[in-house]
């Protein structure tokens, strides 16, 4: 089967300010029409990788082509199939929203006013103001049409949706989809989870320079636990549960059990189903505290690639040994509520909260969240 | 005014240049109005002035003739504005955009650093030539209404070394700027060397030890000469050329391959 090259390929890269480290051998390779996220807190180096992307940084070591092109050596022709948008948007103060936007459109030479327009009807973006006089939500959507206006080949988003209310954010999903629809690659960076598990295929978790896992969504969402309360009247349940792998009891006495389980779902309820149950309530799958593992563990000894999982038929055949892009295949619906939400802006790589915590605020703001 | 980034500096520049040519075209009139006043008043008594003193306040020979007044009271009071109009603008064609983000957001699009760098160098030179002919043409108002008159070519000549004299000093901080990303050290850094400079040329002819640092000093090339009694010489404007040159090319080398940190 013929394999498209990959639209981004990072291949060891390393960047080092001086004595400080930005990345630390980062490979990553994203897969044509894929929505592939890249997640990590404030400082972990998401905007230095980016950076060495679209060639404002260039690497100490290590290569990164994107779209084929060497991002050090040939980032112009990079940048005329990319759609970038920093993370802290900066225009002329002193341009409208129309100005800047067709400064940039005639400097790339394929100015079009009319989708320009297009899109900021559908960002309800004033294009009449003047930078200077926008709020940072308004400034973050003169700089999405600034990355769209184009229709690129490939998007590399920094923390995107940043400072965008709820309806916005689901119009700007609904722009990703379309682009990849249209077989477009979007790369998104982020330190929130929620706002981005709905777009990807795939993501890499990152901490402090340096790759901590590769995971398709589906595999995320295998990995987390999901939280059971059972009401039994056989007393061989309880026995029963614990001899499967990924149960774990937390309580277990009279006629009530209470636990969590990760892995297929399937055998799980096999075996509820055998015994039989009173009653049974199984919480929603908590990504976040899933996502924070990768964060609180620093990495240390929980690297787990995609594709190169102990059950990835991948495994053998992959030439590197972290950054997988493996085969995609269709993204699960979401389990986690819409609204819950974890955010690392004010938390560095240096302080993060245990994954108790986390599981303690993720649950805490799912409370009242409107399920989708 | 959007089509490139040569057209677009211009236009966002024009408010500033326009408020620094109110204020340099004013100056400059009052100055030229006021020669009548100074020959009057400037006559023997200036030969009481120390020595030392006279290589910045001029001769007295010097209030009596228009050139020699316009070269010690316009030209050389003026270059002052010059340069620090130059560095200011300098300064924030390149560093002060990459310290508050917008150079990232430009270089994001598909054009090579090359081209910023040089659009926006001549972007720069072509404002401070505006503000020094702003002040050429002062000049000339000046003297229609005080009824006096000088060489046009040479006029226009001074006009000249004074705008390659800003570009050194502009061009200092561009390069500055470029290498280091950093505008207050541009600013600084090329703003105590043309203090030091000026200081050190007006000194140099009264204090020996001074005599070879005034080399180093673009004024030396300035006036030297009397630009309105003789014209300028080649010498002098290859060496503030040169200086020109040496800046751009090594403020060029160091931005087209640096790191822009976002």
């Amino acid at each position: 089967m013929l394999m498209s090259k990959p639209v981004i390929e990072l291949d060891s890269v390393t960047k080092m300010y001086g004595i400080s480290v930005g990345t630390v051998d980062i490979s990553v390779d994203v897969k044509k029409g894929s929505v592939y996220g890249f997640l990590g807190p404030n400082g972990a180096g998401k905007t230095t990788t980016i950076s060495m992307m679209i060639g404002l940084l260039r690497p100490t070591a290590g290569h990164i082509r994107v779209l084929g092109f060497d991002a050090a050596e040939e980032s112009i022709e990079v940048r005329k199939r990319v759609g970038f948008l920093a993370g802290d948007m900066a225009l002329d103060k002193r341009l409208t929203g129309w100005q800047q936007l067709e400064y940039f459109g005639r400097l790339r030479g394929d100015y079009n006013k009319g989708y320009v327009a297009e899109l900021a009807e559908r960002l309800q973006c004033d294009l009449s103001r003047k930078f200077k006089h926008l709020s940072r939500g308004n400034r973050q959507k003169v700089g999405l049409i600034a990355a769209l206006m184009h229709q690129p080949e490939l998007l590399i988003l920094d923390e995107p949706t940043s400072g965008l209310d709820p309806l916005i954010q689901a119009e700007f999903n609904k722009l990703i989809l379309e682009h990849k629809a249209r077989g477009g690659t979007t790369f998104i960076s982020s330190h929130v989870l929620s706002e981005v598990q709905e777009l990807c295929d795939e993501m890499a978790f990152i901490r402090s320079g340096k790759l901590v896992a590769v995971k398709r969504i589906e595999e995320l969402a295998l990995e987390t636990p999901k939280h059971f309360v059972i009401d039994t009247k056989d007393t061989k349940l309880g026995i029963a549960l614990e001899e499967i792998d990924g149960v774990v009891l937390s309580e277990s006495k009279k006629s009530k059990l209470r636990g969590s389980f990760r892995g297929d779902i399937n055998v799980f309820l096999k075996v509820v189903v055998a015994h039989g149950v009173e009653d049974i309530s199984i919480d929603d799958s908590d990504l976040e505290s899933t996502f924070m593992t990768y964060y609180s563990s620093g990495g240390q000894g929980t690297l787990v690639d995609a594709g190169t999982g102990p059950d990835s038929p991948d495994r053998q055949s992959r030439p590197k040994n972290q950054g997988m892009s493996a085969d995609v295949g269709t993204r699960p619906v979401s389990t986690d509520a819409p609204g819950a939400r974890t955010d690392f802006s004010s938390t560095d790589s240096r302080n993060v909260p245990s994954p108790k915590q986390a599981t303690t605020t993720s649950k805490k703001t799912k409370k009242g969240a409107t399920r989708a | 005014m959007l089509s490139s980034i040569f057209t677009k500096t211009l236009y966002e520049k024009r408010w500033g240049l326009l408020w620094w040519s109110v204020a340099m075209a004013a100056f400059t009139v009052m100055i030229v109005l006021a020669f009548p006043i100074f020959q009057d008043a400037f006559g023997e008594q200036m030969d009481a002035i120390p020595e030392s003193l006279r290589s910045i306040v001029g001769e007295a020979n010097d209030y009596q003739r228009v050139e020699g007044y316009l070269e010690l009271q316009v030209f050389m009071q003026m270059v002052f504005l010059t340069f620090i109009y130059g560095i200011i603008l300098f300064t924030g064609l390149l560093a002060g955009e990459e310290n508050d983000g917008t150079l990232q957001s430009l270089l994001a699009q598909p054009i090579s650093r090359t081209k910023v760098y040089l659009q926006k160098l001549a972007a720069g030179a072509t404002l401070l030539g505006i503000l020094s002919i702003v002040m050429l043409l002062s000049t000339w108002a000046g003297l229609a209404i005080i009824d006096e008159g000088t060489s046009a070519i040479r006029l226009l000549g001074a006009t000249f070394a004074q705008w390659l004299v800003g570009m050194v000093f502009a061009l200092l901080a561009y390069m500055i700027g470029a290498v280091s990303g950093r505008k207050g050290i541009a600013g600084a850094l090329a703003g105590v060397y043309a203090f030091l400079g000026y200081i050190v040329t007006s000194l140099a002819a009264t204090v020996t030890v001074l005599e070879y640092p005034n080399y180093l000093s673009p004024f030396r090339y300035f006036n030297n000469t009397k630009m309105l009694d003789q014209g300028l010489q080649a010498g002098n404007i290859a060496v503030l050329l040169l200086a020109c040159l040496v800046f751009s090319i090594v403020g060029w080398l160091v931005f087209r391959n640096r790191d822009i940190q976002q």
